[in-house]
């Protein structure tokens, strides 16, 4: 079977990039690295330069100023591309083509090998659910077939790099499922992906390392676990809780909710929960019941955007 | 750079625009022919007259070419303003240029392959009207001059297919083909110019007209094929009456000129596209 994976080494590398259009600054000073087998999701609001940042790395847009390279190659060489694969978020195909049509042109274009392209198309097929619809032309496609066809298209030659611009957007929830797999199916293959996506609960699922971005500023990056390790928080229901007490809580930005029953505390780990709760006992105040939750990447995402 | 050739090939022949197109050119030849027959069918053939209707079967392949360019530009026009632009605002252009294909390739690959359709689509075109005009009155046209006459106009479908690029390669799809349009207007009106202000015999006119031709010249480079395709009849004194003769015949010069502003055009183009963003 005809796999692309000859690459070593770092397989994303992005250093000091900015990108201005116009006066407007959609990257600033992005510095980034992957490793093979990585599953990267890129997290941001609309506009905060997450498109932009992937056509950097594809050579689509160029960088103003810094140092782009995937696959061990500068973004605008091509050889960088024969190993990678990209859905965009706008996938728009030549739709006077068939779907096999477009697979084919994307087989050739990625050199796979005449006897092997038969077997990569029937592969690829199967994976996005298109298999009996290939010799339809893509103008009578679906939005969310045309999106599968986009994602057959990206992975086709089984890059050793993909890049997946919100891939679920024209898709329904068992759609999403389905996506879902296959970035699972990729990443247990040792494909390093780069997820664009504005599902948190997608993101949460397959990424094993996170990046958030804000106003073309990459704030924060680093293994999944050390940002979820950071989203506990510790529910106390306690007795009613002194105003010096709460304001203290309140400054350090701790608090997530306060109701009549109790408070719900950010906090870092096991021993800061058992500061809290001493703290609180030491005030004079009764702790009815303690309880560790997990705030999830939503929560996460949130704190990361504040400003 | 062959993949985005043969791609583009597959589009021109699946988009329905070539299709009507090439129903319209025959519905034009079968008109031309008609009216030809019509034109001689009463005409006797030999003595005196013999002189003037090979006279007039010139003008009528002057006039046919000269719809031709009409024709040719107007196609060249709408078939590739799209291809360049269209793309970038459809967005399709990202789903070829994230692939390992370089710009470069894409940009030749579709250019090359529009002018092959243009250049068989004018070669058909202009040798179905000389053989129809020969035909009907007996023009005997030597073949070299009728090839070197076509070989000439060629340049016509590649003129207007590198502006269009250019225009393309920076502008939306309606502005880009408004604005080649545009030129081509001028051309036709700076031609018209020079053919009238060498009847009037004015020289402000004739260089007002030579000046519309260096910024567009596709209606000099018809001018000099229509003369050099006729042979003797191009060169005959009555080959100059008429807005489709050769009154004012552009210098030959104006060909090393087209040439020149071609190349110029297309590095222009392939600069812009290699630098832009998608």
């Amino acid at each position: 079977m005809f796999i692309h994976r000859e690459v070593k080494g770092l397989i994303v590398e992005a250093q000091n990039i900015y990108k201005y259009y116009g006066a407007n600054l959609a990257c600033e000073d992005i510095s980034l690295s992957l490793n093979q087998g990585q599953v990267f999701g890129l997290l941001g609001p609309n506009g905060a330069g997450k498109s932009t940042l992937v056509k950097v790395l594809l050579g689509l847009v160029r960088a103003s100023a810094g140092t782009a390279m995937i696959n061990g190659y500068r973004a605008s060489d091509t050889r960088g591309r024969q190993h990678a694969g990209y859905l965009p978020e706008l996938f728009r195909h030549y739709e006077w083509l068939t779907g096999y049509e477009w697979l084919r042109f994307n087989a050739r274009v990625y050199g796979i090998p005449a006897r092997e392209e038969q077997g990569a198309i029937r592969r690829a097929l199967e994976l996005i659910g298109l298999k009996g619809r290939e010799q339809d032309r893509i103008q009578g496609y679906s939005k969310g077939m045309q999106q599968r066809l986009a994602l057959g298209a990206a992975i086709l030659h089984r890059p050793a790099l993909v890049f997946l611009d919100e891939p679920t957007s024209a898709l329904d929830p068992m759609g999403r499922i389905e996506v879902r797999d296959i970035i699972g199916q990729l990443k247990a293959e040792g494909t390093t992906i780069f997820l664009n996506s504005h599902l948190l609960s997608e993101v949460e699922m397959t990424c094993t390392h996170l990046g958030f971005i804000r106003k073309g500023r990459l704030i924060a990056s680093g293994a999944r676990e050390d940002f979820m390790k950071t989203c506990t928080a510790l529910r106390l229901e306690t007795g009613p809780l002194a105003q010096d007490l709460l304001n203290y809580y309140e400054n350090q930005d701790m608090v997530v909710e306060r109701d009549e029953a109790g408070i719900t505390l950010r906090v870092a780990d096991r021993e800061g929960s058992a500061r809290i709760i001493r703290e609180i006992v030491e005030c004079g105040v009764p702790v009815y019941q303690a309880e560790t939750l997990s705030l999830g990447l939503e929560e996460v995402f949130l704190d990361m955007m504040r400003d | 750079m062959s993949k985005v050739f043969l791609l583009t090939l597959k589009e021109i022949a699946r988009k329905r625009i070539f299709l009507v197109g090439m129903v319209l050119t025959i519905l034009y030849l079968a008109l031309f022919a008609t009216a030809l027959h019509y034109v001689v069918k009463e005409a006797a053939m030999e003595g005196e007259q013999l002189f003037f209707i090979k006279q007039l079967g010139y003008q009528f392949m002057c006039l046919g070419w000269y719809i031709s360019t009409l024709v040719i530009g107007a196609l060249m026009i709408i078939i590739a303003s799209g291809s360049l632009s269209g793309e970038m605002e459809s967005g399709t252009i990202l789903a070829l240029a994230s692939r390992p294909v370089s710009r470069g390739s894409i940009l030749s690959g579709k250019f090359l392959a529009y002018l092959l359709t243009g250049v068989l689509y004018t070669a058909l075109l202009l040798l179905s009207i000389a053989m129809m005009c020969s035909h009907t009155f007996a023009l005997e046209l030597p073949l070299s001059a009728l090839l070197l006459g076509t070989g000439i106009f060629l340049l016509f479908p590649l003129l207007l297919l590198a502006v269009t690029f250019l225009v393309s390669s920076s502008l939306g799809t309606m502005a880009s083909a408004v604005t080649s349009f545009l030129l081509f207007s001028l051309a036709i009106i700076a031609g018209f110019m020079e053919q009238i202000g060498a009847f009037i015999n004015n020289a402000n006119v004739i260089n007002i007209g030579i000046a519309g031709s260096l910024i567009m010249p596709s209606d000099a480079v018809y001018r000099l094929a229509i003369y050099h395709a006729g042979g003797e009849l191009g060169s005959s004194p009555i080959a100059g009456f008429g807005p489709f003769g050769t009154a004012s015949l552009p210098s030959s010069w104006m060909l090393v000129y087209t040439a020149i502003y071609i190349t110029i055009i297309l590095i222009i183009a392939w600069r812009r596209f290699i630098g832009r963003d998608f």
